[in-house]
Formats: structure tokens, C-alpha cells, sequence
């Protein structure tokens, strides 16, 4: 093959994994920190679910995808709440109420998710209009990517950069490694657990959005 | 410590309260009168004898899964792969259909039906090793396990097992009648659900008055102490998932084979997870988990007719389900807040 | 005299029906240290978190500087300048040295550059103590002896004037207990107020000022230092004349060896034992000193069959023991009695009469007959005094020296060839460790192998054959206990061999 050609297959194949890891990156970084304050939850996939179908219907409906995702994110966040009052509220078992929150969110979904169906989103501009296509190896990837791309990796850095060299990211570590030993320092250990299961919430639930507004711009997949 | 019986009644009462709530509330919010829905569920579930015939379809597939995640669950491990086991036993008692679809009925069913308990025993039984032998989570590895066998069963039905008669829907040839587990009790349930009371029964009196319910006992307490009295982790985790995976698998061939009567997509609508709740509403217990499978399952069958007659989508029947689920957790996280409660 | 820093008043803590501080009042003054003094359960420890703001107190008031203060949390107490010490340390393994000190650091900025002067300053007190450590490990890889030290710097840089040190010697081998005794008089020089919680009488002749003595959650006796002589201290301790101390065992007839450990290494996900090797003749009591985390528990899972061994044989009257726990006929033959019995020896769900089956439990029949279990129970628990003695009590409801003698009675009732014993005393009383005691000794007297474990010097010079000590997993030195010296000894716990300087 020509060198150009190598370098714009290449390009693609990069634009196609960034697009697709970019909701992955976001609900993954979510997750990690819930679980860094010692919380699993496995209800991800459902607020992630709640998310995409939320994210659409609003964008759908507003005409803006930003909306859309802030929308999903509002969603994931919501779903999230059962988490935090089930198991910081009621000592609930975290896999039980996690494939509890799971259940809710397949179930919210499936249900408003049928009249969303076949609704049209316009998704973000990608990072560069369509005649720098002809660039090679960065031509597919501006041309194919929109700006939520970038927008994961800076947010994974920044998640990283907060939990290792800020005051409140060391306290989260500190929660996740040792209950006690947060309260005998005079940290706040529920509290800093139902931020870290919110944040999840939040991050899942703008990762399902992203993926129905941004990636798909089909409707929600149930 | 355990909560008193005062406290558990309150639990359960408190709990079935805040659950018709929580769904009134729902149905209100998507704008059906809410205790004239709920009564109406109440008939389509268990109104007459074809409603109960339904929800006892619904039931049998709950049952047995629900018995495949209590078992574990008395050695403290915590699987969620019914469904991926129901799946599995499906493909693996399908392969025998497939391959000798003439044989006598004398062979087989019972052929069938072995494959199908192995295939899900062993499915199970994948992430026991998984456990036992390098301590991977299994709540994880069943989880994940699921998606790849409901994958599977997609890669044969579009596949090597498509029955070319089937116009554009995927599935396999029709199960001859050798093949098909009857039904009983005159209703449309299936035979499996025989099999799964007697397996509740006698699981229950294993593991309540046996040596062996003992030996799952104290390793569930304390592992180190059990080697001390001589149990081993490893063999029981092994046996304990693959009985658990060899009643799902059960169900799912039972599915297969009666309710579907051909291997296709849809032989489960989330019974893997049905199963694990009615498991924890029934608090791991073999025999509660019998009438707990029958109103879950009637749930589940009203949802359909609501679906059917009162244009309601079946989706609110999950949407309930894990309100159920949110609620029982509450409410026993709530009761047993109450009794460590110290100074 | 100066105002008190602290003064406690008429202090009432009730743990459901345990009564763990009875109206205790005392003061703290800057300057001086304090000892409390008293052994396990006597209330100390609970007195001072109640200070600490780690519990609530049932009744009775804090002035602090003479005003009336009430904590709501740590956090608030180590605002005021009163920072604790902990005996399971307040540290988060996994992270490294400088988190640790920066989470617990008043005014730590929030963005946290590692090479800002605000992070270093963090390190004030650490570079003092503890020069050597590098702030960059995993506190995990520190010893227990590090760990002390880096939790001692935390409560520091709080500029606390009042240090609370809980049993800090307990993890210490003999020379690290000097520099720590040398910390606490120049602490007390420089003004501080430094209480030191302990059962231990050399503590108190090191660096005690004033002594408090509690018993069952009282005080009784309160003097200066000078004024009283340990004999005195033991009797408050533990009340007048109540305890003697124990015959001790006679040495073993015949030297044969009976038990034969040979090149033993064993290995449990970081703890480890490496090729450790002894022999014992029928009756003999070895004891197996050394600093906590040295590998002892290991050795002793190791001996037990609990853990296998990578490398090595242990050989017990001519059979293979090792690795075969699950084997029938050689639990019959090997006692196993650990530490913390509600966590290493019972299930704590199950009820007693089952936890005194559990080393029959694979010989029991396949329905196994309820009566004949509780039955056994009975007769157990009857002969060992185990209190209450209902069968159908949850093994949680009993008290840490009943479960021992729960143990024993489970362990001990058969005629063993092998006992194995660690810490089988620790957080007991005095009379409930004697019973124990007892009970090893007759196991040995009618001709048992006894393995002891013990983190008390002291006991074991006095009742044990023979003396080895741990470091690193491995055995430094035997000696008899007619040979054996405290300095050799002590420098085998800090890890200098036989032929060091």
C-alpha cells in the first residue's frame, strides 16, 4: 500500500478507538474513583442506560447536544441516589443494591426509551471541518472526533492529578483504604463515599449520553 | 448479630408497605390510577386459572435459578451468573437435540436433559476453578460470563444451527416431540418446575441437617477454622457452583425445550436476574424461595398482560422488580442497623 | 503548680452491660509524664479516647486549660492540642509515609505539589525521630517499630501538648523501647504533657513521673513515681494477694526427640518463615520469643497445618505432619491454640456446642444427631469452666478468656503429642492467662511437645525449657532458660546475629 494510504488507515483506526473508548474512559474513570472510596456499584450499566436514553430524548427534543449530555448526566446522578441511600442509608448489602440500581435503570430505559426511538439528535462539530480530511494520520482523526474525546482524556488526567495531589483526593484515598482510620483523622467518611458513588453516578450517566447523542445519533439501544 | 423476630416481622412488613407505595407512586407518576393497576395486576397474576397457569410458567425458570444463587451463597459466595447458565445449558442440551433428532424419546429426553444441566454446571463451575484456584470474584466472572454465553447461543442460532425453514428469524429446527418436557399440573408450566420444588426440598434438608450443610457452614464463618475441622474451600466452592450452574442449565434447556420449543433469542427475559432477587427476598432460603418465585413470577406475568390489555409496557414489570428489590434491601439493611445499634 | 492542662471529672463509659469506666477522675499536667497503669480490660484505654472524642462519655466532664470542652469528633481534640498514639496504629498501609503525615496535618494546603515547602513541612517532626525513613515507602513496608515512630511524628506536627501513647512498648524489641522512653523525657522536658497507657512495669521505671493504677474501671491508687515500688504496683494491679504465680514445669525425662522441624519455610502472601528448624523432646516447653510480625503466627499456622510449607518437614513422633491438617488422624494428635480465639479459632456465627465439635466434624455421621453434639458440649464446657455454660449461645457472646478456655477445652481435652500455642494470653487477665497456662503446662507434664509463643519475655523465662527467638522469619538463636541473657536476647529481636557486635 501507498504510504498515505498506511497512514490514513492508520488514522481511522485510531479515530474509531478514541470514538469508541472516549463514554469508556468517562465511566471508568467514574467508577474508579467510586470504588477508590470503597463503594462497588454495579448499577453502572443501568445509569448508564438511564443516561443514553435521558441524553437523547432531551437533545432530541432541545435541539442541543450539550444539554443532552448534561441531561444524561442529571440522569446517571439521580439513579445514583438509590445507591447512596440503600447502602449508606440502610447498610445494604453494595452487589444487592448495585444489581438492584441495575435492574431500575434497565427497567427506566426500556420503558421511556420506547418513545424516544427513531428521534433525530444533531451531535457535536467534530474537531475540524470536512476538507482537512485530506491530512495525513491527524485528517481522519479531526474530521471523525468531536471534541468529547479530548474531553475524556483531560478529565482521566485530571481525575488522577485530584486523587494523588489534592487535600480532598488523599482524604478519598484514606476513606477507601480504612473506614476507621478516616474518622479517627476527622474525616467525614459517608459523606466523602456518597460524593465518590455521585460522582460515579454523574460520569456514568454522561457516558450513556454521550454514547446515544454523540456516537450513535440513532436513539437509545435498549 | 440477628435481628429478633419482632424486628425481622416489622422488616417484612415495612417493606411490603413501602413496596405497593413506591409502585403507586410509579404507576401514578406514568398516569394509571395506582391501587386500582396494582389490583388489577393482582387478577392478571393470579385471577383465574390461566392466570395462574402463566405465572407458573414465569415461575419455574425463577425457581430454579433463584435455588442456583442461594446454594452458593451458604458458602458466602455471591454469583449473578444465573442467567449466563440458563443460556448455556440451552446450548448444550440443544447440541444433543441437533445432533440426533430421531433418537427414541427413552434416550432423548434424558440425554437432553443431563447435557443441559452439565453444560450449565459447567458454565458455573468456570468461575468456581476461577475462585477456588486464583481467588477471582465471582460475582464479577458470573457477571461477565453471562454476556458471553447469551453471545454464544446468538453465534449458533444465526450459525451452524439456523434452521434454513425459518424465514429470516433465527432458530434452530423445532424440538420433536421426543424432546419437548411435558407440562403439568394441567397448566403450560413445565415439568422442570416439579424439579425444582423437590430440589428446594431436598437442598434444604442437606444443608440444614447434613454434615455436609454443616461443613458449608463453618467455611462460610471462618476459612482458616475450617480447614482445622478438615473442610476444604476449594472442593465445596466446586460443588456448590456446579450444583448451582446444573439447575440453571436445567432451566434453560426446560425453556428450550418446552416453552420455546426451539432454541432462539428470547428464551430468558432476565430470569438469571429475577432469579438472584427472589434469592435475597427469600433471605437464601431453599423452601421461601418457592412461594417467592410464584409471586414474582405472577408480577412478571401481569406485567405481560398489562402489556397485552392495557397497552402499559412490559418494562414496568421490571421497573417494579427492582423497586422490590431496593425496598427488600432497605428494609433488611434497616432491620439489622437496628440490632448493632451501640453507643 | 501550673493549672492541669486536663482534668477529667467523674468520667462514666457502660459498654452494654460492662461497666468500662466507673466515675474516674484525674488530671494532666504539662511537663510530667503520666502513666496509667493497669492490666487488660482495667479501663485505660477507654478513658483516654473518651478524651480523644473516639467515644462519648455515659457521664462526667473535660476541662481542658479549665474550661468545660466537649469534642465532637478527633478532629476537634487534636485542634486543642491533644493528639493519641494508638496501639493498632492509625495509619493507612498503603500509602506512603508523607500522605500519612499530610492527612493528618492542620492548614495542609490543598493542592499538594510533593516539592512545595507546605508538603515538606509535613516531615518536621518525621526527620527528627526518624531520620532513616524515606517519606516515599509504603508505610506497609515499614516495621512495627518505623510505623511507631511515623505515628508518633503525625501526632506531633499537630503541635499537640498532650501526647496519649497506648501501650506503645508491646511492638517494640528492648532497644527501640529505650529510644522511645529517651522521646518521652525529652518531650516531657520540652513541656508536654505525655500520658502513657501500659501494663508494663518498665515503662513506669524508665519514665514515669506519676503513676494512676485502674482496676475495673476505677482508679486505685494514684501516687508520684518514687513513692512506689513495683511490688506495690502489681498489687494494685491485679488486688491483693489473688494471683501466685505458677509451679513451674519440670524439666523432660528423656531427650529423645519427639518433634523434629527441619528446614521449615512457609509463606502466606508477605508474612513468611524461612528455614526454620528445632527439635523437641516429649514434655518440653519451647518458647519462641521475638517482636510481633516476625513470622511467628506463620510458624505457628505452619506447625498447625493450616498453611503448607514450600520447603521442609515437620515430624511428629516418626510422621510427616506437614501440610495435613485436613487429615484426620493427625488432628487427633496436634492442639493448635491462637490468638485471638474469635477470629483465628471459632466460627463466630455458629453456637458453642457446634465450635466444640469442629475437630471431629469430618468423623461425625452424615445426619449428625443434635444431642449427642450439645451433650459433648456440656461435659466440655463443665470440666474448663467455661462461662455461661449454654451450649446454644453464639461463640460472639462469650468473653475473650472464656473463648480461650473454649479453645482449650475444644483443643486440649484429647491427650495431644503437639501443642501449639501463640499468644494464646494476649488481651486476657491475669487469671484467665494463668488458666491457659495451666493447662499447657499438663499437656506437657503427661508428655506433649509444647510450641509457645508469647510477646512476654518475662513469662516465658520463667516457665519455659528452652528460649528461641524470631527475626525475619527466621529462628536467631536457642539457649536454655538457665543460659539465657536479656541483652543476648535483645539484640536477636533487633535482627544482630549469635557473633554481632
Amino acid at each position: 500500500m501507498a504510504e498515505t494510504e498506511v497512514l490514513a488507515v492508520a488514522g481511522s483506526w485510531v479515530a474509531a478507538m478514541l470514538r469508541s473508548s472516549t463514554p469508556l474512559m468517562l465511566v471508568t474513570t467514574g467508577e474508579t474513583l467510586t470504588q477508590r472510596v470503597g463503594i462497588v456499584n454495579l448499577g453502572i450499566e443501568g445509569q448508564m442506560l438511564c443516561g443514553a436514553c435521558v441524553g437523547f430524548a432531551v437533545a432530541a427534543q432541545t435541539g442541543s447536544p450539550v444539554l443532552g449530555f448534561a441531561a444524561g448526566a442529571a440522569a446517571g446522578l439521580l439513579l445514583s441516589l438509590v445507591h447512596v441511600a440503600l447502602c449508606l442509608g440502610c447498610d445494604a448489602n453494595q452487589i444487592g443494591s448495585g444489581i438492584a440500581v441495575f435492574t431500575l435503570g434497565l427497567g427506566f430505559s426500556s420503558y421511556f426509551g420506547r418513545g424516544v426511538v427513531g428521534g433525530k439528535v444533531a451531535g457535536l462539530a467534530p474537531l475540524a471541518a470536512s476538507d482537512a480530511a485530506g491530512i495525513p494520520f491527524a485528517g481522519p482523526i479531526l474530521t471523525q472526533l468531536t471534541p468529547m474525546a479530548p474531553f475524556a482524556i483531560v478529565t482521566v488526567l485530571i481525575a488522577g492529578l485530584w486523587l494523588y495531589r489534592t487535600r480532598t483526593g488523599l482524604n478519598w484515598r484514606i476513606v477507601g483504604e480504612s473506614f476507621q482510620t478516616a474518622r479517627a483523622l476527622g474525616i467525614r467518611p459517608l459523606v466523602v463515599q456518597a460524593q465518590g458513588i455521585l460522582v460515579g453516578g454523574l460520569m456514568s450517566g454522561f457516558a450513556g449520553a454521550i454514547l446515544s447523542v454523540d456516537y450513535t445519533k440513532l436513539g437509545p439501544m435498549s | 448479630m440477628n435481628p429478633s423476630t419482632s424486628t425481622k416481622i416489622i422488616a417484612v412488613l415495612g417493606g411490603v408497605a413501602a413496596f405497593l407505595g413506591t409502585a403507586a407512586i410509579f404507576l401514578a407518576a406514568i398516569g394509571r390510577p395506582p391501587f386500582a393497576t396494582l389490583m388489577q395486576m393482582a387478577l392478571y397474576a393470579f385471577g383465574d386459572s390461566y392466570s395462574l397457569s402463566e405465572s407458573l410458567v414465569k415461575a419455574t425458570p425463577i425457581l430454579l435459578c433463584a435455588l442456583s444463587v442461594i446454594l452458593p451463597a451458604r458458602l458466602g459466595l455471591i454469583t449473578v451468573g444465573a442467567e449466563g447458565q440458563l443460556y448455556f445449558g440451552a446450548l448444550t442440551g440443544t447440541a444433543v437435540v441437533v445432533s440426533y433428532p430421531a433418537a427414541p424419546m427413552i434416550v432423548l429426553m434424558p440425554a437432553m436433559l443431563v447435557a443441559g444441566a452439565a453444560g450449565g454446571a459447567f458454565w458455573s463451575g468456570v468461575a468456581g476453578l476461577l475462585r477456588a484456584r486464583s481467588n477471582v470474584n465471582e460475582t464479577i466472572s458470573t457477571l461477565l460470563m453471562n454476556y458471553v454465553a447469551v453471545l454464544l447461543v446468538s453465534y449458533v442460532i444465526y450459525g451452524a444451527w439456523k434452521d434454513p425453514t425459518s424465514l429470516g428469524w433465527p432458530a434452530t429446527i423445532p424440538f420433536p416431540k421426543a424432546a419437548t418436557v411435558p407440562s403439568v399440573f394441567g397448566t403450560r408450566a413445565h415439568a422442570g418446575l416439579v424439579v425444582g420444588i423437590i430440589a428446594a426440598v431436598i437442598l434444604h434438608i442437606a444443608v440444614t441437617y447434613a454434615r455436609w450443610g454443616l461443613a458449608l457452614r463453618v467455611l462460610a464463618g471462618n476459612r482458616k477454622v475450617a480447614s482445622m475441622a478438615g473442610f476444604d474451600f476449594n472442593r465445596q466452592t466446586l460443588l456448590v457452583m456446579a450444583i448451582g450452574g446444573a439447575l440453571a442449565g436445567f432451566a434453560g434447556i426446560c425453556e428450550t425445550s418446552a416453552i420455546q420449543g426451539r432454541l432462539q433469542a428470547g428464551i430468558s427475559v432476565g430470569y438469571g436476574l429475577t432469579g438472584f432477587l427472589v434469592a435475597w427476598l427469600s433471605g437464601q432460603h431453599f423452601l421461601r424461595a418457592i412461594p417467592i418465585a410464584v409471586l414474582v413470577g405472577g408480577l412478571i406475568a401481569a406485567g405481560d398482560a398489562l402489556q397485552l390489555y392495557a397497552k402499559v409496557p412490559s418494562a414496568s414489570a421490571t421497573i417494579m422488580q427492582g423497586l422490590l428489590f431496593a425496598v427488600a434491601l432497605g428494609a433488611s439493611g434497616l432491620a439489622g442497623k437496628r440490632t448493632t445499634r451501640h453507643g | 503548680m501550673a493549672e492541669p492542662l486536663v482534668t477529667l471529672s467523674a468520667i462514666r463509659k457502660q459498654f452494654g452491660s460492662v461497666l468500662a469506666n466507673d466515675d474516674v477522675s484525674l488530671t494532666i499536667n504539662g511537663g510530667e509524664v503520666l502513666a496509667l497503669l493497669g492490666e487488660n480490660g482495667a479501663g485505660k484505654s477507654t478513658l483516654m479516647k473518651i478524651l480523644y472524642a473516639l467515644y462519648a462519655a455515659d457521664g462526667g466532664t473535660i476541662l481542658i486549660d479549665g474550661r468545660p470542652t466537649s469534642f465532637a469528633s478527633p478532629r476537634e481534640a487534636m485542634a486543642a492540642g491533644i493528639g493519641m498514639v494508638f496501639q493498632q496504629f492509625s495509619l493507612v498501609p498503603a500509602l506512603s509515609v508523607l500522605e500519612n503525615l499530610l492527612a493528618a496535618l492542620p492548614g495542609a494546603p490543598w493542592l499538594q505539589p510533593r516539592r512545595s515547602a507546605r508538603v515538606q513541612a509535613a516531615l518536621r517532626w518525621l526527620t527528627r525521630l526518624a531520620p532513616n525513613i524515606n517519606p516515599g515507602t509504603a508505610v506497609r513496608a515499614l516495621s512495627v517499630g518505623e510505623r511507631q515512630l511515623v505515628e508518633l511524628a503525625k501526632v506531633l506536627n499537630l503541635n499537640a501538648r498532650v501526647v496519649i501513647l497506648d501501650e506503645p512498648t508491646s511492638v517494640l524489641t528492648p532497644a527501640e523501647a529505650e529510644r522511645l522512653y529517651g522521646f518521652i523525657r525529652t518531650l516531657a522536658a520540652e513541656g508536654k504533657a505525655v500520658v502513657l497507657i501500659t501494663h508494663k512495669l518498665a515503662d513506669i521505671a524508665a519514665c514515669a513521673n506519676r503513676i494512676i493504677v485502674m482496676r475495673g474501671g476505677r482508679i486505685v491508687d494514684a501516687a508520684p513515681a518514687r513513692e512506689r515500688s513495683p511490688e506495690a504496683l502489681v498489687d494494685a494491679m491485679v488486688g491483693r494477694g489473688v494471683v501466685g504465680s505458677l509451679p513451674v514445669p519440670a524439666a523432660p525425662t528423656s531427650h529423645v526427640p519427639v518433634l523434629q522441624v527441619r528446614g521449615l519455610t512457609a509463606q502466606v502472601q508477605g508474612p513468611f518463615v524461612r528455614h526454620v528448624s528445632f527439635e523437641l523432646a516429649a514434655g518440653e516447653i519451647l518458647g519462641i520469643a521475638g517482636v510481633s510480625g516476625n513470622g511467628q503466627f506463620t510458624l505457628a499456622e505452619t506447625l498447625a497445618g493450616l498453611v503448607p510449607a514450600s520447603t521442609g518437614d515437620v515430624v511428629l513422633d516418626g510422621v510427616s505432619i506437614a501440610s495435613r491438617a485436613h487429615d484426620g488422624a493427625i488432628a487427633g494428635s496436634v492442639a493448635y491454640i491462637p490468638e485471638r480465639p474469635l477470629d483465628n479459632a471459632v466460627v463466630a456465627e455458629l453456637d458453642l456446642a457446634l465450635n466444640l465439635s469442629l475437630r471431629e466434624a469430618r468423623r461425625l455421621p452424615l445426619f449428625p444427631r443434635r444431642e449427642t453434639i450439645v451433650r459433648r458440649a456440656e461435659a466440655l464446657m463443665a470440666r474448663y469452666d467455661v462461662r455461661p455454660p449454654r451450649p446454644a449461645l453464639g461463640a460472639s457472646a462469650l468473653s475473650g478468656g472464656n473463648l480461650q478456655k473454649l479453645v482449650i477445652a475444644r483443643e486440649l481435652s484429647r491427650k495431644a503429642k503437639l501443642v501449639i500455642a501463640c499468644y494464646p494470653a494476649m488481651g486476657l487477665d491475669v487469671l484467665a492467662a494463668q488458666a491457659v497456662y495451666r493447662e499447657m503446662f499438663r499437656q506437657a507434664a503427661d508428655g506433649a511437645c509444647v510450641v509457645w509463643i508469647s510477646e512476654e519475655l518475662d513469662d516465658l523465662l520463667s516457665y519455659a525449657h528452652r528460649i528461641a527467638v524470631m527475626h525475619d522469619g527466621a529462628i536467631m538463636g536457642i539457649v536454655r532458660r538457665e543460659d539465657a541473657d536479656r541483652q543476648v536476647l535483645g539484640r536477636w529481636m533487633a535482627g544482630h546475629g549469635r557473633n554481632a557486635a
